[in-house]
Order: structure tokens, then C-alpha cells, then sequence
């Protein structure tokens, strides 16, 4: 299982990714980007019936106003948590305003969705919590994941590349490829339970 | 959590290699978000993260002095909040403004008021010191009223507006009727708006300033008519002198303004439409780089929102994710292709 002190690495690698965009390094922008808002999207699409255009409204206006209070980002959840419960205060706006919800129906969170939000109100019966669909839980927990942990274990096991290919693409040895892949397993498997199990969402 | 959904987790759970290679491939990939779409959400994400740094980069950092006299400051405003919250319905009253949008604390009469909230003819209006604290009122006259932190003003009448602490910007469009125009009271003069755009502010009751952005202004004091125009600040001291300055049309000296502005609501509005609105409201003028792309702003239609982004911040998102660049150079946006 990953260890407290990988958890809490974690957070501090998200922390000082914060501390460096706050500084303005673009490199780290950069970095955001690519690792958290394809996440960000996949959250806003399960919860908006995959609606794209909505999806990319609400994604494009969490993004403007969650961005410029990043300093307000302590490091208590993940980094990703902190930008959904933006994206899912977004959602309930928007349908405030529309009034109904007429246009789209807006679903019940879906169990990878849950994990973290210590606001969360209360979503549902609990047996809708096991509703979630499979693959839907996988990703999460794959979103929920370090992006080289996640990005390792779909090279392994979706494109089936082998160790060695994997440590020369990572330019590192085949033993440190072997460990991270190992790392990597056991993230997931923790995570992916915590999804699980968790109604009310223990964040990692 | 129950024992059965302990037990129906536990007999998930993912145990050896073998088992987590089956999950995976059974999930497949995860669903990439459309890439035209991302580049949209990208171009917003550059915008907000730009004003995070900008924002953090210009903060001043809080001296031990300057904290005792915000703490002063907060004392000095209960004391005073208790004095002036008083409201003074008329039997007449009438509605003349509605509170279009608030932040911070703001108290229509005692009570904290929020956007959609209707004024009265006699009732006072209060924004708190210090911190974000601001309103825009959209007057009956049409007229757009925006109140600076730690402002207090009255609604005389349906177009007298008394101001005894703060600032207030007035944007008053060309179709207000010449009936309908403001006066802006102060116990150091009055104010007069002749389709305008302009600012007046009482610095502790010393003096006051009115700045004009747009059209003519025409103070009077001890019956002396004093006009302004674009361009031009006027002066007020207690003892009665009046001096003239010449100001900068944007800035930061007009980022209050900004702050303050209700969101413009963009769903189905051409850019150019758009545009014409940012240019209002920051007094830039806009330039196209080629007939073509002017062609382009006529044709683009805008879809969602830009609720609580403020003009100037909405315009570079919405530029970027319309496929156009920008470039400021003195009061002037150049629009042009990237």
C-alpha cells in the first residue's frame, strides 16, 4: 500500500507547484495544464452527462476563477479535489441560474467524484455509491494518482510496453523503472478502494 | 462504514499485478477531452493564472504599522457605522436605484444588503473600509453608479445623489434623458453630469476631486459653475478654491471602477459588441489590425459567461479563446491575429 510519507509527498510536490505558478515560472503553468485540466474535464463531463459544450463552459469558468485564488490552496486535499469542489460549485451555479436544470439533467455524483470533498453535502441513498460504473472509477483513480504514476501504469498495462522500454522512456534504470512501477500499483490500489468505500469521500 | 460495504470493498479490491492489469484494461483509456475544447480552457487558464501573478506580485507586503492601522481603521469604522446607519425614509419614498452587484460588506440602511436589492428615495448606502468591499447600482435613470470601499451616500431624490464619505463613478450613457441627469451633492460643491463618465471623490472631507473619463461635468460651488471635460480633474479645497489638472484616462487609478463593474451579459453578442463594451469601461480605444479580423468581430458569436471576471480580464480570455491576440499601448487595444 502507498505509505503516509508518500501521501504527504504528494502534497508537498502540489504545494510547490502552487508556490512556483503564484511566482509566475511558466514552466510550471505549464505542468498544471497538462496534468489537471484533462482531469478537470472528465470530473465536470461524468457530472454533465458527457453534455461537450456545457463541459467546456463550465471547465473554462472554474479554470477563471479558481486560478487567480490559488493562493487561498493550502495543501489539506489534493490538488485536484480543491479544483473539482470549484468545478461542482460551478455546476450547482450555473443550474441555479438557469433555474431547473430543464436543458441538462444534472445526475447524482458519481462514486469517484466523492473522494475528498469535506463540503460535500449529503449526495444519496447509500447504495447509489456502488452504482458508479467501472471504468468511471478506474479513471478517477487514475486522475486522482501523481500524472507519472498514472501515465507508467497505461504504458504497462493499456499500450503493454515492457519495463525496459518504460526506463528508456523515463531515462532512468530498469531497477528504478520496476520501483516506480511498483509505486505506482500500489497508489492505485489504495486509491481505488478509498473510491470505493468511501461515501463521504476520505481523501488520501 | 457498514460491515457489508466493507466486505462488497474488500472484494473489489484490485489484490496482484494480475488484477490491477484486468481493471485497467477492462476501463480502457481515459476519455481525452476534445482538443479544440481544451485549447479554450488552456487560453482561460493563461488569462486567470496572469492575473494570479500579477495580482501577488504587486501586493504590498503588511507592516506591523500598517496592520495596527487597519486595526485602527476597522475600530474607527464600528464607531461610525453605529452613527451613520440611520435610515431616513421620506413618507414619499420612491424606488430609485437597484443594487446591481456587491461584494464585501454593504448595508442598504442596517441591513446587509445583496444584488437585486431595491433603494428607496432617503435611504443611505454604506460600503465598508477596507478590504474588497464595493457596489454598482443601476440607477433609475438608467445611469450605472459604482461605490468605492468606505462610501456612504443618500438618494435625495430620483436624480440627487448626496455623497458624505468615499467615491463614486458615474456612467452615464448617451441615451439618459437631460431630465433624468444626476447631481452628485458633497458638502464641498455639487456636481452635474452632461452624458459622461466621471468620478467624484471626497478625501475626508478635506477636498474633493472630480475626475472626468468621458463628456462634461459642471461643478458648482458658492454658486460659481466650474466645467470639466474628458480628460480634465477638478479640485475642491474647504476653504473654496477650485483647481484644474490633467489626468490619465485608464490605469490603475481606475481599477476600482473596474472591480466594481457589473459582468455584461455576453450569451449570443457579437465580439465587436463585447469590445464595445470593454472600451467603455476602460476607456481604451480599440483597433483592429485588418479589415479582416474587424469583418471577424462582426461575425463571432459569444456563448457562456463572464460573471465576476472583470472587464479587462474577460476581454484577453475571450480574444484568446477566439482564436485573436491583443497588444496594449498606451489607452490603445490593438485586436490582431496571433
Amino acid at each position: 500500500m502507498a505509505t503516509r510519507s508518500q501521501r504527504i509527498n504528494k502534497r508537498k510536490q502540489e504545494k510547490a507547484l502552487v508556490r512556483r505558478m503564484i511566482r509566475g515560472d511558466e514552466d510550471a503553468f505549464e505542468t498544471f495544464c497538462d496534468d489537471y485540466l484533462p482531469a478537470l474535464h472528465r470530473f465536470a463531463q461524468r457530472r454533465l452527462d458527457g453534455n461537450r459544450e456545457l463541459t467546456r463552459d463550465i471547465v473554462q469558468s472554474t479554470v477563471a476563477k479558481a486560478l487567480p485564488k490559488l493562493y487561498t490552496f493550502r495543501g489539506d486535499a489534493a490538488l485536484l479535489t480543491w479544483l473539482c469542489a470549484c468545478c461542482r460549485s460551478e455546476i450547482a451555479g450555473h443550474f441555479r441560474r438557469r433555474g431547473n436544470g430543464l436543458e441538462v439533467e444534472l445526475r447524482e455524483d458519481p462514486v469517484p467524484v466523492k473522494a475528498g470533498w469535506n463540503a460535500e453535502p449529503e449526495i444519496g441513498p447509500e447504495n447509489q455509491f456502488l452504482r458508479g460504473e467501472k471504468s468511471e472509477l478506474v479513471h478517477a483513480a487514475l486522475d486522482q494518482l501523481p500524472a507519472h504514476y498514472a501515465r507508467v501504469l497505461e504504458w504497462k498495462y493499456l499500450d503493454e510496453l515492457p519495463v525496459d522500454e518504460i526506463s528508456h522512456r523515463l531515462e532512468m534504470k530498469l531497477k528504478a523503472a520496476e520501483s516506480l512501477l511498483t509505486r505506482a500499483r500500489n497508489s492505485f490500489r489504495e486509491v481505488y478502494v478509498q473510491l470505493l468505500s468511501s461515501p463521504h469521500g476520505v481523501e488520501s | 462504514m457498514t460491515k457489508q460495504k466493507m466486505s462488497d470493498a474488500q472484494s473489489t479490491v484490485p489484490e496482484g499485478e494480475a488484477a490491477i492489469r484486468e481493471l485497467l484494461q477492462d476501463a480502457g483509456r481515459r476519455p481525452e477531452p476534445p482538443a479544440q475544447d481544451m485549447a479554450v480552457i488552456r487560453a482561460a487558464a493563461r488569462s486567470a493564472w496572469e492575473e494570479l501573478v500579477e495580482s501577488r506580485q504587486s501586493r504590498w507586503p503588511l507592516t506591523p504599522i500598517l496592520r495596527g492601522l487597519a486595526l485602527a481603521a476597522m475600530l474607527v469604522l464600528v464607531v461610525m457605522t453605529g452613527w451613520w446607519l440611520q435610515v431616513e425614509n421620506v413618507p414619499d419614498a420612491t424606488l430609485v436605484a437597484t443594487l446591481e452587484l456587491s461584494s464585501g460588506e454593504v448595508l442598504i440602511g442596517d441591513v446587509s444588503a445583496a444584488a437585486g436589492a431595491e433603494l428607496m428615495t432617503g435611504t443611505r448606502i454604506v460600503t465598508a473600509a477596507g478590504g474588497s468591499a464595493g457596489a454598482a447600482l443601476r440607477v433609475a435613470g438608467g445611469q450605472s453608479l459604482r461605490l468605492d470601499t468606505g462610501t456612504t451616500v443618500r438618494f435625495l431624490s430620483a436624480n440627487t445623489v448626496e455623497l458624505t464619505r468615499g467615491a463614486i463613478y458615474v456612467d452615464s450613457p448617451a441615451s439618459v434623458s437631460e431630465q433624468a441627469s444626476l447631481i452628485i451633492e458633497t458638502p464641498l460643491g455639487s456636481v452635474m453630469e452632461v452624458g459622461t463618465q466621471y468620478e467624484v471623490r471626497l478625501n475626508g472631507g478635506e477636498t474633493l476631486w472630480v475626475r472626468v473619463r468621458e463628456g462634461e461635468i459642471r461643478l458648482t460651488r458658492d454658486g460659481v459653475s466650474h466645467p470639466a471635460v474628458r480628460g480634465e480633474a477638478l479640485k475642491v479645497e474647504r476653504d473654496g478654491s477650485v483647481t484644474r489638472a490633467a489626468i490619465e484616462l485608464h490605469g490603475t487609478d481606475w481599477n476600482w471602477v473596474l472591480e466594481r463593474a457589473p459582468a455584461l451579459e455576453i450569451e449570443g453578442r457579437t465580439l465587436q459588441s463585447f469590445l464595445d463594451w470593454v472600451a467603455r469601461e476602460t476607456a481604451w480605444e480599440i483597433r483592429y489590425d485588418n479589415a479582416d479580423i474587424e469583418a471577424s468581430a462582426l461575425e463571432i458569436r459569444l456563448h457562456g459567461t463572464i460573471e465576476n471576471l472583470q472587464p479587462d480580464k474577460a476581454m484577453a480570455m475571450i480574444l484568446r479563446a477566439s482564436g485573436l491576440a491583443y497588444r496594449l499601448e498606451e489607452g490603445e487595444l490593438l485586436v490582431l491575429r496571433p
